[in-house]
């Protein structure tokens, strides 16, 4: 079943599509994610493991670490950044990564924040599609 | 957003690419946070100049910056490097990660930054003033400049740091504003008594506490009996800036925002009250310590003192526990600090006492920020909150979070000595 986000808001714009990767609780890149392999490595947090990479990463913000800004920066220059970012809260050492990067290589991350009630939602998404600033989710998998 | 005569010029490039390049990135911050004008900075410490925080884009940005010339336009510290400036071959640095530090070291020495290379920059180097309006970066010296100082510094991302050091300028946003900084979680301590407080590490667990928990609130701490001391708040600071978002937090009757607690919350209601009792600090505690086994049959390959980097009185209160012990049963202690500290610690002989007692002294940087595979540490013992949140992942270690004290009973044992 799908459904649109209507609480989304833009931050950095941009389309992009993919499986959803929910976090449920605050990231860090740096020290969280091994930027070269584009691994979660935080143990206290439920993605730990997981490739971000080419995924629609759902997080409620980004913890605690400055460096999240570098990290971010480093994935898109070698191409394992998520395929966008939909939080709650997209503070600005999130979103300058993406910003410094589409200065120095042209390349960037979507960033897009929705409502805490739509984050809630997002739990249950298999799939995410952000186009022309929507966010439509795709529930469960094959559930009608 | 409404420019200044001069910050136009910036965005001209009247100062040069490097300045024009660091306005538009400010200024686009400024945008995307909805700021009405920048505000002028009378200080910076920058994140982005260790290399494994920003890898070769940071420092192919960096490099860039200071080959157009681009110079720092307010006294700007670094936080640590990648590698200990002296002895870098001794921790295993391969020697094409050194030279990228060194690429690194280069680049800031260009633009004019003080070789400060510490965490704690607090504690040396570069110290704020109440309501003085900086550009910090590095989660705990951002969270004890806001709160300890009173300083007022967003937490700035790396690479956006160096930016608004060579313009000289931030967003008018966030923790810049006096309405953000309001206590709006309140922590209750006044049933605390356990013992953890005696010592950092029961701060850090209340720090770790506190910044998991706080959300997207502004934490205000009530109930000492006494002023918290800056090595207790160092800790705290530390903790809560590593296990949540926290940039600021009072603590009432210590911290300068907080002299009693309206002031803190601005007589506002605050939005969500936690009780912080002994049981509730002592399973934070607890929870710090990744691993398995019981004392007896932990193989400890680490101690670590020193995230932030050690105070010149810590690094004293540690030998004294030691006394005329050594580090004995093949595991290794490292202390890491501040080259300003080591050269006093110097002077009065104690860099020779704990090199004698088999202590490898770290200076200028971090275990988390240096390769480690080739030590294949796989037990880590730590009194630090920050530390123990971060090493399970970054060494892929088990990690064990205790009090000074055991962990120096541990480095003379040569195994981990729990006390009770």
């Amino acid at each position: 079943m799908k459904r649109e986000l209507t609480s989304a808001r833009t931050v950095i714009a941009g389309d992009a599509s993919g499986e959803v990767l929910y976090g449920t609780t605050a990231l860090s890149f740096w020290g969280g994610v091994d930027a070269h392999s584009g691994c979660v490595i935080d143990r206290r947090h439920n993605l730990c493991g997981c490739l971000i990479t080419g995924k629609m990463l759902v997080l409620p913000r980004a913890a605690g670490s400055c460096s999240t800004s570098g990290i971010l920066l480093e994935m898109i220059r070698v191409g394992t950044m998520p395929a966008a970012v939909i939080c709650v809260y997209a503070e600005p050492l999130l979103c300058m990564g993406s910003v410094i990067s589409e200065k120095l290589y042209g390349k960037w991350m979507p960033v897009y924040t929705v409502s805490e009630e739509e984050y809630a939602l997002l739990a249950n998404a298999g799939q995410a599609e952000i186009r022309a600033d929507r966010i439509v989710i795709t529930e469960g998998e094959g559930e009608v | 957003m409404k420019l200044t005569e001069y910050e136009r010029g910036l965005l001209s490039g009247a100062q040069g690419k490097a300045k024009q390049t660091a306005m538009e990135i400010v200024c686009r911050m400024g945008e995307l946070y909805g700021a009405a004008e920048l505000l002028e900075i009378s200080r910076a410490h920058l994140d982005g100049c260790s290399y494994t925080a920003v890898w070769d884009g940071g420092l192919e940005f960096m490099e860039l910056l200071a080959s157009q010339g681009g110079r720092v336009a307010v006294p700007t510290s670094l936080n640590i490097a990648s590698c200990d400036g002296f002895c870098g071959k001794d921790f295993g640095n391969p020697e094409d990660f050194t030279e990228k530090c060194r690429r690194m070291e280069a680049a800031c020495y260009q633009m004019g930054c003080i070789p400060s290379w510490t965490c704690a920059s607090y504690q040396c180097c570069n110290i704020p003033a109440f309501g003085e309006c900086v550009a910090f970066a590095e989660s705990n010296v951002v969270n004890f400049c806001n709160s300890v100082f009173g300083a007022r510094t967003e937490r700035t991302g790396d690479l956006v740091d160096i930016c608004c050091a060579l313009t000289g300028r931030v967003p008018a946003m966030g923790l810049y504003l006096k309405e953000n900084r309001y206590g709006t979680k309140l922590y209750d301590v006044r049933g605390l008594t356990s013992k953890r407080l005696e010592d950092t590490s029961g701060f850090a667990a209340l720090g770790y506490l506190i910044g998991a928990t706080a959300g997207n609130l502004v934490p205000v701490v009530d109930g000492f009996g006494r002023r918290i001391t800056q090595e207790e708040l160092k800790a705290l600071s530390a903790a809560s800036a590593a296990s949540g978002p926290v940039g600021l937090f009072h603590v009432v009757g210590t911290t300068p925002e907080a002299p009693d607690l309206r002031t803190a919350t601005g007589g506002r209601e605050v939005k969500e009250t936690v009780t912080v009792t002994d049981a509730l600090l002592e399973e934070t505690f607890r929870g710090l310590s990744e691993g398995g086994g019981t004392a007896e049959d932990v193989p400890v390959d680490l101690v670590v003192l020193g995230c932030p980097h050690l105070s010149f009185g810590e690094f004293c209160r540690a030998m004294d526990l030691l006394g005329e012990r050594r580090v004995s049963g093949g595991l290794r202690a490292w202390f890491q600090t501040s080259d300003a500290v080591y050269r006093l610690l110097s002077r009065i002989g104690m860099v020779k006492k704990a090199e004698r007692a088999g202590i490898k002294i770290m200076r200028d940087s971090c275990i988390m920020n240096q390769p480690m595979d080739m030590w294949g540490f796989r037990n880590v013992v730590v009194n630090s909150g920050k530390m123990a949140h971060y090493a399970p992942g970054n060494l892929n270690a088990n990690v064990y979070f205790r009090d000074m004290r055991t962990c120096v009973e541990t480095m003379a044992a040569g195994r981990l000595v729990d006390q009770r």
